[in-house]
Protein backbone atom coordinates (compact mmCIF):
# COMPACT_ATOMS: atom_id res chain seq x y z
CA UNK A 1 0.00 0.00 0.00
CA UNK A 2 2.90 2.70 1.02
CA UNK A 3 4.48 4.13 -2.18
CA UNK A 4 1.15 4.14 -4.35
CA UNK A 5 0.72 7.58 -3.15
CA UNK A 6 -2.15 9.62 -4.87
CA UNK A 7 -3.09 13.17 -5.73
CA UNK A 8 -5.68 14.60 -3.48
CA UNK A 9 -8.03 17.53 -5.21
CA UNK A 10 -9.61 19.32 -2.74
CA UNK A 11 -12.60 22.02 -4.71
CA UNK A 12 -13.22 24.28 -0.96
CA UNK A 13 -11.54 25.99 1.93
CA UNK A 14 -13.86 24.03 4.18
CA UNK A 15 -12.93 20.74 2.88
CA UNK A 16 -8.90 21.53 3.31
CA UNK A 17 -9.85 23.20 6.93
CA UNK A 18 -11.67 19.45 7.60
CA UNK A 19 -8.67 17.76 6.08
CA UNK A 20 -6.24 19.79 7.75
CA UNK A 21 -7.49 19.83 11.25
CA UNK A 22 -7.92 16.15 10.81
CA UNK A 23 -4.12 15.73 9.71
CA UNK A 24 -3.23 17.46 12.97
CA UNK A 25 -5.42 15.76 15.06
CA UNK A 26 -4.74 11.97 13.85
CA UNK A 27 -1.43 12.92 14.03
CA UNK A 28 -1.91 13.85 18.08
CA UNK A 29 -3.90 10.84 18.84
CA UNK A 30 -1.10 8.44 16.96
CA UNK A 31 1.69 10.07 19.43
CA UNK A 32 -0.43 9.55 22.38
CA UNK A 33 -0.80 5.60 21.23
CA UNK A 34 2.88 5.84 20.31
CA UNK A 35 3.63 7.14 23.84
CA UNK A 36 1.75 4.43 25.71
CA UNK A 37 3.62 1.79 23.89
CA UNK A 38 7.07 3.78 24.91
CA UNK A 39 5.47 3.77 28.86
CA UNK A 40 4.74 0.00 28.61
CA UNK A 41 8.20 -0.81 26.84
CA UNK A 42 10.05 0.88 29.82
CA UNK A 43 11.76 3.36 27.21
CA UNK A 44 10.45 6.70 29.62
CA UNK A 45 12.58 9.03 27.99
CA UNK A 46 11.21 8.32 23.98
CA UNK A 47 7.84 8.21 25.78
CA UNK A 48 8.30 11.75 26.96
CA UNK A 49 9.37 12.97 23.04
CA UNK A 50 6.19 11.31 22.06
CA UNK A 51 4.14 12.90 24.38
CA UNK A 52 5.57 16.32 23.64
CA UNK A 53 4.69 15.73 20.23
CA UNK A 54 1.29 15.03 20.94
CA UNK A 55 0.97 17.95 23.19
CA UNK A 56 1.94 19.83 19.52
CA UNK A 57 -0.16 18.25 17.51
CA UNK A 58 -2.88 19.14 19.54
CA UNK A 59 -2.62 22.49 20.01
CA UNK A 60 -1.90 22.49 16.19
CA UNK A 61 -5.30 21.27 15.59
CA UNK A 62 -6.79 24.22 18.00
CA UNK A 63 -5.14 26.61 15.75
CA UNK A 64 -6.46 25.49 12.38
CA UNK A 65 -9.79 24.99 14.53
CA UNK A 66 -9.52 28.96 15.54
CA UNK A 67 -8.25 29.87 11.42
CA UNK A 68 -11.51 28.26 10.26
CA UNK A 69 -13.69 29.80 12.58
CA UNK A 70 -14.37 26.54 14.47
CA UNK A 71 -14.17 22.74 14.60
CA UNK A 72 -14.58 21.90 11.21
CA UNK A 73 -17.78 19.37 11.00
CA UNK A 74 -16.63 16.12 11.78
CA UNK A 75 -17.11 12.77 9.00
CA UNK A 76 -15.88 9.07 9.27
CA UNK A 77 -12.06 8.70 9.61
CA UNK A 78 -12.86 6.72 6.31
CA UNK A 79 -14.09 9.72 4.25
CA UNK A 80 -10.87 11.49 4.20
CA UNK A 81 -8.67 10.60 0.92
CA UNK A 82 -5.24 11.01 1.71
CA UNK A 83 -3.61 9.77 -1.27
CA UNK A 84 -2.29 7.13 0.78
CA UNK A 85 -3.41 4.44 3.74
CA UNK A 86 -2.80 6.83 6.25
CA UNK A 87 -2.82 10.34 6.72
CA UNK A 88 0.69 12.31 5.71
CA UNK A 89 1.67 13.26 9.49
CA UNK A 90 1.16 9.86 11.40
CA UNK A 91 3.79 7.58 12.29
CA UNK A 92 3.48 4.42 10.46
CA UNK A 93 1.72 1.76 12.90
CA UNK A 94 4.81 -0.46 13.46
CA UNK A 95 7.26 1.74 12.61
CA UNK A 96 8.73 2.70 16.32
CA UNK A 97 11.08 -0.49 17.95
CA UNK A 98 10.99 -1.03 21.82
CA UNK A 99 14.61 0.25 22.16
CA UNK A 100 14.35 2.98 19.79
CA UNK A 101 16.62 6.31 20.61
CA UNK A 102 14.85 9.79 21.31
CA UNK A 103 17.04 10.90 17.61
CA UNK A 104 15.19 8.24 16.01
CA UNK A 105 11.87 9.32 17.16
CA UNK A 106 12.11 12.87 15.78
CA UNK A 107 13.65 11.62 12.88
CA UNK A 108 10.68 9.54 12.34
CA UNK A 109 8.45 13.46 13.28
CA UNK A 110 10.63 14.83 10.63
CA UNK A 111 9.30 12.39 8.13
CA UNK A 112 5.79 13.29 9.07
CA UNK A 113 6.32 17.17 8.95
CA UNK A 114 7.70 16.44 5.38
CA UNK A 115 5.18 14.20 4.29
CA UNK A 116 2.88 16.62 5.60
CA UNK A 117 4.07 19.47 3.23
CA UNK A 118 4.29 17.53 0.35
CA UNK A 119 0.54 16.27 0.95
CA UNK A 120 -0.36 20.24 0.81
CA UNK A 121 1.77 21.63 -2.04
CA UNK A 122 0.12 18.38 -4.05
CA UNK A 123 -2.86 20.03 -2.90
CA UNK A 124 -2.05 23.51 -3.95
CA UNK A 125 -0.83 22.47 -7.41
CA UNK A 126 -3.80 20.60 -8.36
CA UNK A 127 -6.83 22.13 -6.97
CA UNK A 128 -8.80 24.57 -9.69
CA UNK A 129 -9.54 26.93 -6.79
CA UNK A 130 -7.59 30.26 -6.25
CA UNK A 131 -9.16 29.96 -2.81
CA UNK A 132 -7.92 26.66 -1.79
CA UNK A 133 -4.50 27.26 -3.45
CA UNK A 134 -3.59 30.29 -1.56
CA UNK A 135 -4.73 28.57 1.79
CA UNK A 136 -2.84 25.08 1.30
CA UNK A 137 0.12 27.42 0.46
CA UNK A 138 0.25 28.58 3.85
CA UNK A 139 -0.06 25.32 5.56
CA UNK A 140 2.94 24.66 3.17
CA UNK A 141 4.62 27.60 5.01
CA UNK A 142 3.36 26.25 8.38
CA UNK A 143 4.75 23.07 7.47
CA UNK A 144 8.08 24.51 6.73
CA UNK A 145 8.02 26.03 9.74
CA UNK A 146 7.55 22.45 11.50
CA UNK A 147 10.04 20.75 9.56
CA UNK A 148 12.59 23.29 10.61
CA UNK A 149 11.39 22.96 14.52
CA UNK A 150 11.84 19.16 14.44
CA UNK A 151 15.52 20.03 12.18
CA UNK A 152 16.72 22.30 15.75
CA UNK A 153 15.50 19.37 18.17
CA UNK A 154 17.46 16.76 16.26
CA UNK A 155 20.53 19.38 16.74
CA UNK A 156 20.22 19.21 20.26
CA UNK A 157 20.10 15.35 20.46
CA UNK A 158 23.14 12.97 20.71
CA UNK A 159 23.55 9.95 17.58
CA UNK A 160 22.25 7.05 19.16
CA UNK A 161 24.69 4.62 20.43
CA UNK A 162 25.76 1.53 18.63
CA UNK A 163 24.10 -1.68 19.30
CA UNK A 164 21.06 0.81 20.19
CA UNK A 165 18.90 -2.44 20.10
CA UNK A 166 20.25 -5.12 21.28
CA UNK A 167 18.37 -6.32 23.85
CA UNK A 168 20.03 -8.55 27.04
CA UNK A 169 17.06 -9.94 28.06
CA UNK A 170 14.93 -10.35 24.50
CA UNK A 171 11.72 -12.02 24.70
CA UNK A 172 12.98 -15.43 23.16
CA UNK A 173 11.15 -18.25 20.75
CA UNK A 174 10.27 -21.18 22.96
CA UNK B 1 -19.01 26.61 9.30
CA UNK B 2 -20.56 24.46 12.01
CA UNK B 3 -18.65 24.93 15.41
CA UNK B 4 -20.56 21.94 16.79
CA UNK B 5 -19.20 18.98 15.85
CA UNK B 6 -21.88 16.11 14.09
CA UNK B 7 -20.80 12.80 15.64
CA UNK B 8 -21.46 13.30 19.59
CA UNK B 9 -19.28 10.31 20.10
CA UNK B 10 -15.53 10.20 19.55
CA UNK B 11 -13.12 7.46 19.47
CA UNK B 12 -11.33 8.30 22.57
CA UNK B 13 -14.95 7.56 24.69
CA UNK B 14 -14.25 3.86 23.91
CA UNK B 15 -10.80 3.57 25.13
CA UNK B 16 -10.48 2.39 28.39
CA UNK B 17 -7.82 4.38 31.05
CA UNK B 18 -6.12 0.91 30.93
CA UNK B 19 -2.49 1.38 28.94
CA UNK B 20 -2.28 -1.70 26.05
CA UNK B 21 0.48 -4.12 27.25
CA UNK B 22 1.64 -5.04 23.35
CA UNK B 23 4.76 -5.11 22.24
CA UNK B 24 5.59 -1.68 20.66
CA UNK B 25 4.41 -1.60 17.37
CA UNK B 26 1.82 -4.50 17.45
CA UNK B 27 -0.70 -4.55 14.54
CA UNK B 28 -3.61 -4.94 17.72
CA UNK B 29 -2.77 -1.32 18.45
CA UNK B 30 -4.15 -0.81 14.74
CA UNK B 31 -7.00 -2.88 15.42
CA UNK B 32 -7.75 -1.26 18.59
CA UNK B 33 -8.06 2.19 17.05
CA UNK B 34 -10.05 0.61 14.12
CA UNK B 35 -12.76 -0.67 16.46
CA UNK B 36 -13.39 2.48 18.76
CA UNK B 37 -13.44 4.72 15.53
CA UNK B 38 -16.24 2.64 14.36
CA UNK B 39 -18.22 1.88 17.70
CA UNK B 40 -18.09 6.04 17.99
CA UNK B 41 -19.40 6.18 14.26
CA UNK B 42 -21.87 3.41 15.49
CA UNK B 43 -22.89 5.85 18.46
CA UNK B 44 -24.20 3.64 20.00
CA UNK B 45 -22.67 4.02 24.31
CA UNK B 46 -20.68 1.82 25.65
CA UNK B 47 -22.69 0.59 27.97
CA UNK B 48 -24.69 -0.94 25.11
CA UNK B 49 -21.68 -2.41 23.53
CA UNK B 50 -20.10 -5.85 24.93
CA UNK B 51 -16.69 -6.93 24.11
CA UNK B 52 -16.19 -10.52 24.56
CA UNK B 53 -12.21 -12.22 23.98
CA UNK B 54 -10.65 -15.50 24.38
CA UNK B 55 -7.35 -16.30 25.75
CA UNK B 56 -4.16 -14.53 23.92
CA UNK B 57 -2.40 -10.99 23.10
CA UNK B 58 -5.02 -9.77 21.20
CA UNK B 59 -7.44 -11.29 23.73
CA UNK B 60 -6.99 -8.52 26.00
CA UNK B 61 -9.01 -6.26 23.67
CA UNK B 62 -11.99 -5.68 26.04
CA UNK B 63 -9.83 -4.66 28.81
CA UNK B 64 -8.81 -1.66 26.24
CA UNK B 65 -12.48 -0.71 25.75
CA UNK B 66 -14.71 1.43 28.10
CA UNK B 67 -17.35 -0.80 26.82
CA UNK B 68 -18.86 -4.07 28.80
CA UNK B 69 -16.36 -6.45 28.45
CA UNK B 70 -15.56 -10.09 28.94
CA UNK B 71 -12.13 -11.44 28.65
CA UNK B 72 -13.59 -15.09 28.64
CA UNK B 73 -11.55 -18.59 28.85
CA UNK B 74 -9.31 -19.76 25.63
CA UNK B 75 -11.21 -20.14 22.30
CA UNK B 76 -15.12 -19.75 23.91
CA UNK B 77 -14.97 -16.05 22.83
CA UNK B 78 -17.57 -17.56 20.63
CA UNK B 79 -19.96 -19.13 22.77
CA UNK B 80 -20.06 -17.04 25.23
CA UNK B 81 -20.18 -13.90 22.87
CA UNK B 82 -23.44 -15.96 21.06
CA UNK B 83 -25.16 -16.54 24.57
CA UNK B 84 -25.07 -12.41 25.52
CA UNK B 85 -26.62 -11.59 21.91
CA UNK B 86 -29.22 -14.41 22.49
CA UNK B 87 -30.00 -13.69 26.17
CA UNK B 88 -29.76 -9.64 25.12
CA UNK B 89 -30.00 -9.25 21.39
CA UNK B 90 -30.69 -4.91 22.24
CA UNK B 91 -26.93 -5.10 22.53
CA UNK B 92 -24.21 -4.85 19.48
CA UNK B 93 -21.90 -7.56 20.99
CA UNK B 94 -18.30 -8.06 19.42
CA UNK B 95 -16.07 -10.85 20.03
CA UNK B 96 -12.18 -10.83 19.23
CA UNK B 97 -9.21 -12.35 19.69
CA UNK B 98 -6.08 -14.18 17.57
CA UNK B 99 -5.67 -17.11 15.11
CA UNK B 100 -4.41 -19.34 17.49
CA UNK B 101 -7.39 -18.63 19.79
CA UNK B 102 -9.94 -18.54 16.99
CA UNK B 103 -8.99 -21.38 14.70
CA UNK B 104 -7.46 -23.66 17.24
CA UNK B 105 -8.86 -24.68 20.34
CA UNK B 106 -11.88 -22.65 19.00
CA UNK B 107 -11.97 -23.65 15.43
CA UNK B 108 -14.76 -25.87 16.07
CA UNK B 109 -17.07 -22.82 17.74
CA UNK B 110 -15.95 -20.92 14.70
CA UNK B 111 -17.53 -23.53 12.51
CA UNK B 112 -20.63 -23.45 14.07
CA UNK B 113 -21.12 -19.76 15.15
CA UNK B 114 -20.87 -19.15 11.05
CA UNK B 115 -23.38 -21.62 10.66
CA UNK B 116 -25.80 -20.20 13.01
CA UNK B 117 -25.39 -16.66 11.78
CA UNK B 118 -26.32 -15.13 15.18
CA UNK B 119 -25.93 -11.39 14.60
CA UNK B 120 -22.64 -10.28 16.24
CA UNK B 121 -19.06 -9.93 14.68
CA UNK B 122 -16.24 -11.48 15.14
CA UNK B 123 -12.76 -10.20 14.76
CA UNK B 124 -9.75 -12.23 14.28
CA UNK B 125 -6.19 -10.51 14.60
CA UNK B 126 -4.33 -12.93 12.66
CA UNK B 127 -0.48 -12.57 13.03
CA UNK B 128 0.11 -16.07 11.86
CA UNK B 129 1.56 -17.02 15.44
CA UNK B 130 0.88 -17.71 18.99
CA UNK B 131 2.49 -14.51 20.72
CA UNK B 132 1.84 -14.57 24.05
CA UNK B 133 3.35 -18.13 24.50
CA UNK B 134 6.60 -16.99 22.59
CA UNK B 135 6.39 -18.05 19.09
CA UNK B 136 5.08 -21.33 18.15
CA UNK B 137 3.41 -22.14 14.72
CA UNK B 138 -0.57 -21.31 14.74
CA UNK B 139 -2.95 -22.71 12.69
CA UNK B 140 -2.32 -20.35 9.73
CA UNK B 141 1.16 -19.98 9.89
CA UNK B 142 2.69 -20.94 6.47
CA UNK B 143 4.66 -24.78 6.01
CA UNK B 144 7.74 -23.58 6.05
CA UNK B 145 7.83 -20.96 8.92
CA UNK B 146 11.44 -21.42 10.34
CA UNK B 147 11.35 -21.61 13.99
CA UNK B 148 13.39 -22.53 17.86
CA UNK B 149 10.03 -24.92 18.23
CA UNK B 150 9.66 -25.90 14.55
CA UNK B 151 13.26 -25.79 12.95
CA UNK B 152 12.25 -26.38 9.01
CA UNK B 153 8.43 -25.63 9.15
CA UNK B 154 5.39 -27.68 10.21
CA UNK B 155 5.21 -28.83 6.64
CA UNK B 156 1.13 -28.13 7.30
CA UNK B 157 -0.77 -26.26 4.97
CA UNK B 158 -2.44 -23.48 6.95
CA UNK B 159 -6.17 -23.02 7.79
CA UNK B 160 -7.84 -21.08 5.20
CA UNK B 161 -10.18 -19.14 7.37
CA UNK B 162 -11.70 -16.96 4.87
CA UNK B 163 -12.88 -20.35 2.96
CA UNK B 164 -13.88 -21.95 5.93
CA UNK B 165 -16.44 -19.27 7.09
CA UNK B 166 -17.63 -18.85 3.50
CA UNK B 167 -18.29 -22.44 3.55
CA UNK B 168 -19.44 -22.85 6.87
CA UNK B 169 -21.75 -19.99 6.46
CA UNK B 170 -21.36 -16.74 7.54
CA UNK B 171 -23.28 -14.38 6.24
CA UNK B 172 -20.55 -11.51 5.73
CA UNK B 173 -17.12 -12.17 5.06
CA UNK B 174 -13.96 -9.80 4.98
CA UNK B 175 -10.57 -9.23 5.33
CA UNK B 176 -8.26 -5.84 6.80
CA UNK B 177 -4.95 -4.69 7.61
CA UNK B 178 -4.07 -3.45 10.81
CA UNK B 179 -2.06 -0.54 9.08
CA UNK B 180 -4.73 0.76 7.52
CA UNK B 181 -7.01 1.18 10.81
CA UNK B 182 -9.30 3.98 8.99
CA UNK B 183 -10.29 1.42 6.21
CA UNK B 184 -10.75 -1.30 9.01
CA UNK B 185 -12.91 0.93 11.07
CA UNK B 186 -15.07 0.96 7.84
CA UNK B 187 -14.78 -2.86 7.47
CA UNK B 188 -15.92 -3.55 11.42
CA UNK B 189 -19.14 -0.70 11.22
CA UNK B 190 -20.24 -2.37 7.86
CA UNK B 191 -19.61 -5.86 9.85
CA UNK B 192 -21.55 -4.52 13.27
CA UNK B 193 -24.50 -3.37 10.83
CA UNK B 194 -24.63 -6.27 8.88
CA UNK B 195 -27.30 -8.50 10.28
CA UNK B 196 -25.93 -11.74 11.03
CA UNK B 197 -22.43 -13.54 11.69
CA UNK B 198 -20.11 -11.07 10.07
CA UNK B 199 -16.53 -12.43 10.38
CA UNK B 200 -13.84 -9.72 9.93
CA UNK B 201 -10.36 -11.49 9.51
CA UNK B 202 -7.60 -8.78 10.18
CA UNK B 203 -3.72 -9.37 9.43
CA UNK B 204 -1.80 -7.90 12.24
CA UNK B 205 1.83 -8.14 12.28
CA UNK B 206 3.19 -9.44 15.15
CA UNK B 207 6.88 -7.54 15.50
CA UNK B 208 8.24 -9.79 17.75
CA UNK B 209 7.97 -13.37 16.49
CA UNK B 210 7.31 -12.67 12.69
CA UNK B 211 9.23 -8.98 12.29
CA UNK B 212 8.78 -10.04 8.43
CA UNK B 213 4.90 -9.10 8.64
CA UNK B 214 5.97 -5.47 8.79
CA UNK B 215 5.72 -6.03 5.24
CA UNK B 216 2.35 -6.90 4.81
CA UNK B 217 2.05 -2.43 4.78
CA UNK B 218 3.68 -3.33 0.97
CA UNK B 219 1.91 -5.91 0.16
CA UNK B 220 -1.70 -6.01 1.23
CA UNK B 221 -4.24 -4.30 -1.50
CA UNK B 222 -7.75 -3.59 -1.76
CA UNK B 223 -9.66 -6.67 -3.28
CA UNK B 224 -9.83 -6.01 -7.25
CA UNK B 225 -13.22 -6.80 -7.44
CA UNK B 226 -16.71 -6.08 -5.98
CA UNK B 227 -18.40 -7.38 -3.23
CA UNK B 228 -20.77 -10.58 -4.39
CA UNK B 229 -23.50 -12.19 -2.45
CA UNK B 230 -22.79 -15.18 -4.54
CA UNK B 231 -21.12 -17.73 -1.81
CA UNK B 232 -19.23 -19.84 -4.98
CA UNK B 233 -18.41 -16.85 -6.38
CA UNK B 234 -16.95 -15.59 -3.36
CA UNK B 235 -15.78 -18.70 -2.70
CA UNK B 236 -13.56 -18.94 -5.78
CA UNK B 237 -12.01 -15.84 -5.21
CA UNK B 238 -11.13 -16.38 -2.02
CA UNK B 239 -9.69 -20.11 -2.66
CA UNK B 240 -7.35 -18.13 -5.32
CA UNK B 241 -6.61 -14.89 -4.20
CA UNK B 242 -3.10 -14.05 -2.36
CA UNK B 243 -4.24 -14.00 1.32
CA UNK B 244 -3.15 -10.14 1.04
CA UNK B 245 -6.65 -8.92 -0.71
CA UNK B 246 -8.61 -6.40 1.98
CA UNK B 247 -12.76 -5.40 1.82
CA UNK B 248 -15.56 -6.86 2.16
CA UNK B 249 -15.55 -10.06 -0.12
CA UNK B 250 -19.01 -11.68 0.69
CA UNK B 251 -21.90 -10.65 2.53
CA UNK B 252 -25.71 -11.94 1.89
CA UNK B 253 -29.02 -11.65 3.60
CA UNK B 254 -29.59 -14.68 4.66
CA UNK B 255 -32.06 -14.23 8.13
CA UNK B 256 -30.02 -14.19 11.42
CA UNK B 257 -30.75 -16.90 14.16
CA UNK B 258 -32.78 -15.74 16.54
CA UNK B 259 -33.98 -17.03 20.58
CA UNK B 260 -37.03 -18.64 19.91
CA UNK B 261 -39.93 -15.65 20.72
CA UNK B 262 -41.75 -18.67 23.35
CA UNK B 263 -38.80 -19.44 25.10
CA UNK B 264 -39.30 -19.51 28.61
CA UNK B 265 -36.99 -18.49 31.46
CA UNK B 266 -37.13 -21.74 33.66
CA UNK B 267 -36.36 -20.57 37.22
CA UNK B 268 -32.85 -21.56 38.63
CA UNK B 269 -33.91 -23.26 41.13
CA UNK B 270 -35.87 -25.62 38.69
CA UNK B 271 -32.74 -26.13 36.72
CA UNK B 272 -30.68 -27.02 40.06
CA UNK B 273 -33.24 -30.07 40.85
CA UNK B 274 -32.68 -31.64 37.57
CA UNK B 275 -28.80 -32.06 39.16
CA UNK B 276 -30.01 -32.94 42.47
CA UNK B 277 -28.69 -36.51 43.30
Amino acid sequence: VSGKERTVTLASVEELYAYAYALEREASERYEMLTEQMESGNNPEVAEVFSKLAQIEALHAGQIAEKAGGTPPARPPWDYDWGDIESPENIPLGAPHYLMSSRQALNLALACEKRALSFYQAVSDATGSEDVRAMAAEFVEEEREHVALIEEWLDKVPPEEPGWDEDPDEPAEQ
Amino acid sequence: MSAEPVCALTAKDFKSDVKPVWCPGCGDFGVLSSLTKALAELGRPTEEVVVVSGIGCSSRLPAYTSCYGFHGVHGRALPLATGIKLSRPELTVVAAGGDGDGYSIGGNHFLHACRRNVDLTYIVMDNQVYGMTKGQPSPTTMPDWDSALMPGGTGIRPFQPMAVALASGASFVARGFSGDPNGTAKLILDAINHPGFSFVEILSPCVTFRPEEREWKQTVHPAPVEETADRSTAARRILSDDGLNTGVLFRDDRPPYEAPAQATIKDPADLEKEFLL
